[in-house]
């Protein structure tokens, strides 16, 4: 008994509930798409969705317990729409749209579930569903070669993590060592072979006003199954210069993480097998109004070109019905090969309020995002947060993610209650 | 004659400024100990007030060490709710925050440490300035003494001679009978910016520590009030893993 109020007295509860109101502009054709053809997502001009996640974090001196928990509910239209945006529910969510009774599903999630313990002052274990982020890019990681991709216009938001076992050194103060292995999703369900283990390293060197990593990542075996995952080396540096953070990740890969439409859509989509490089440089700097800005160019080696982009709009329309895989390809951020991104924070803090306006472009595709908002505070525990999200086709001689999405307008309003 | 009078003069003129700026040093010296303190664990409640107006309270747990000239600071948010788990990481001129949301750390440019923290009058290089004493990054001249709140005060000008002065110029108030800091204006562009009162002085762990911070900025209606409610000098609460990227990201 006294155990037991020893733990909870150091165990934290906390989390968020958020409602979630989407305003959809539609089109002179509604919300049909070569995504959603007649638009069979039914996607409807408002829908709301409500969300909630809860954290649960204990530990003493030399232990950590994390459980962090999501629910969230789904429309049918909303939930297909989630899945072709590259949710990270969304190969789970589809899988259950088929035996879902009623028009939404209510979809749990453990986003992380981690212990870790220090074996001494200078060295970590961690083991369990862990977000293992890395790298200096705000909207892109090309060495963040465990987590799944995350969206270059929303960086911020919760993401799941990936199991894994991380041995984590510090040497020195100025080095550090993280060695993992990533497992693979439901493995606890379908066992585990030892090949299907991806062993990887990140050395990170930090000096003053600069700060460099190495990072590797092996697969066995790559380019098979569905994971996310591929042989991989990159390293990325961070410096300052004059109170400007400047930054830089590069990466190889042996072999796409994603699908590519065969040529002409002859046939099923296939993966890459070759090398592909991918490369971020960046600047991030904080103005004397506190306004924080960052400009990041993307290359994306495992984005489609010109010719890509086509092949798969072939396949799409030889496909009558989009494919779970035809889906995964659609990936606002990482559908084209070379993207710029800009974004913007400014605090108002007399009027409880804070800016943000971010802008994607891609300038070899031609398809440009913008995302304005502004965030309320009403207190220390409930805010509002009311944006917009516009997709614009600069070129429209050539195929992107706003030709083939069913929604470009949208305004958004996000009620959330912290606990 | 005239001329060797005029040498003596200058002679004695320089003298008489090499005093001043001896007593000047000797005054932040000894205003600084309270300041100079390894290895501290404190907690702390932060009221902001806009327009006369208290903000949420925000308690923020503080760990502060030197070590082979370096100084770490690691600051985390426990209250309000929508800021718990946020922290910074300072290691000298090098900022990481925490963000609470995914437990994601970035490194921020040292562009960000002049800035608010947590939307407070005290910036980032403010929250993480203890272990360092003012007198290392900053050249003092005497300039006086005056009255500040009925404590008879020296009045110190300092100016900013270290890259890493995050001020161009303080002018600090110090009590002449026991050398606390009672009053320090900060200036950017030669105007004062803003200013910070230290007061409720209380001797803790052989130290003379000042429990109430009141920093007041004179370019927009905002007040920033810091009540230390736990304050440990050499605590056993420091750990050298605290001052991590990676225990920044197990943060609870």
């Amino acid at each position: 008994m006294l155990f037991v109020a020893s733990v909870f007295a150091q165990t934290d509860f906390s989390g968020n509930a958020a409602v979630t109101v989407n305003a959809d502009i539609p089109e002179s054709d509604g919300y049909s798409s070569l995504l959603n053809p007649g638009n069979m997502m039914g996607i409807t001009d408002i829908s709301m969705t409500p969300s909630m996640t809860l954290k649960l974090d204990t530990g003493d001196d030399t232990t950590a317990f994390s459980a962090w928990f999501s629910l969230k509910e789904y429309p049918l239209g909303q939930g297909l729409l989630a899945a072709a945006y590259g949710d990270s529910t969304q190969s789970n969510a589809a899988a259950e749209f088929i035996s879902a009774a009623g028009d939404s599903l209510y979809y749990f999630d453990l986003l992380r579930l981690r212990a870790n313990v220090y074996l001494t002052d200078s060295i970590s274990l961690e083991v369990g569903r862990q977000s293992m982020l890395t790298g200096y890019g705000y909207g892109w990681n090309p060495v963040d070669f465990a987590d799944p991709l995350k969206d270059p216009m929303n960086p911020d938001a919760d993401m799941k993590g990936v199991d894994a076992v991380v041995l984590k050194a510090y040497l020195g103060g100025t080095v550090s060592l993280n060695l993992y292995s990533l497992f693979p999703r439901n493995f606890l369900f379908t066992g585990l072979n030892y090949k299907d283990v991806k062993p990887g390293g990140e050395l990170t060197v930090s000096l003053p006003r600069v700060e460099f990593k190495l990072a590797g990542l092996g697969d066995f075996t790559s380019n098979a199954g569905d994971d996310s995952y591929t042989t991989a080396a990159g390293a990325a540096v961070n410096l300052d210069l004059a109170g400007i953070g400047v930054y830089g990740e590069v990466s190889a890969r042996k072999g796409s993480r994603n699908y590519f439409a065969e040529a002409g859509g002859a046939g099923l989509p296939v993966k890459k097998t070759s090398w592909l490089f991918s490369f971020l440089a960046g600047l991030e700097y904080t103005f004397t109004s506190e306004g924080n800005l960052v400009i990041e160019y993307f290359y994306n080696g495992e984005g489609y070109d010109k010719n890509e982009r086509l092949d798969y709009k072939t396949t799409v329309e030889t496909f009558p019905v989009p494919t779970a895989q035809l889906y995964k390809m659609y990936l606002p951020g990482y559908f084209a090969r070379q993207y710029v991104l800009f974004n913007f924070e400014q605090p108002f803090y007399n009027v409880h309020t804070d800016m943000s306006a971010s802008v994607l472009y891609s300038p070899d595709s031609g398809a440009l995002m913008v995302m304005p908002s502004l965030t309320y505070t009403f207190s220390g525990s409930f805010e509002v947060n009311i944006g917009y999200a516009g997709m614009f086709d600069t070129d429209s001689s050539d195929f992107n993610e706003v030709t083939a999405s069913p929604v470009h307008h949208v305004v958004k309003a996000v009620f959330t209650y912290s606990f | 004659m005239k001329r060797i009078f005029l040498l003596t003069a200058l002679l004695v003129a320089a003298s008489a400024s090499y005093v001043c700026a001896e007593t000047a040093r000797d005054i932040v010296d000894k205003a600084d100990e309270a300041f100079k303190i390894n290895r501290v664990y404190s907690i702390s409640s932060l009221t902001v007030y806009k327009s006369g107006k208290a903000q949420p309270a925000q308690v923020i747990e503080g760990y502060t060490m030197e070590r082979n000239g370096k100084s770490y600071s690691l600051t985390i948010y426990k209250a309000p709710r929508r800021m718990k788990g946020t922290a910074m990481l300072m290691i000298d001129n090098d900022l990481w925050v925490r963000f609470a949301s995914t437990g994601r750390v970035r490194k921020l440019s040292s562009s960000a440490k002049k800035n608010s923290a947590g939307g407070s009058d005290f910036s980032y290089a403010d929250m993480g300035e203890n272990g360092q004493g003012l007198a290392e990054k900053y050249t003092p001249s005497l300039r006086g003494e005056e009255k500040i709140d009925g404590v008879s005060c020296f009045k110190v000008e300092l100016t900013a001679v270290s890259p890493g002065a995050p001020y161009e110029k303080l002018m600090v108030f110090v009590s002449k009978d026991d050398y606390r800091y009672i009053r320090i204006d900060y200036y950017e562009n030669n105007a004062t910016i803003k200013t910070m009162k230290l007061s409720d002085y209380r001797v803790k762990d052989g130290i003379n520590y000042p429990f109430k911070v009141v920093m007041e900025s004179h370019v927009k209606d905002s007040r920033t009030v810091i009540l230390t409610k736990q304050f440990e000098r050499n605590s056993s609460k420091i750990k050298d893993r605290y001052f991590t990227t990676g225990y920044l990201q197990s943060i609870r």
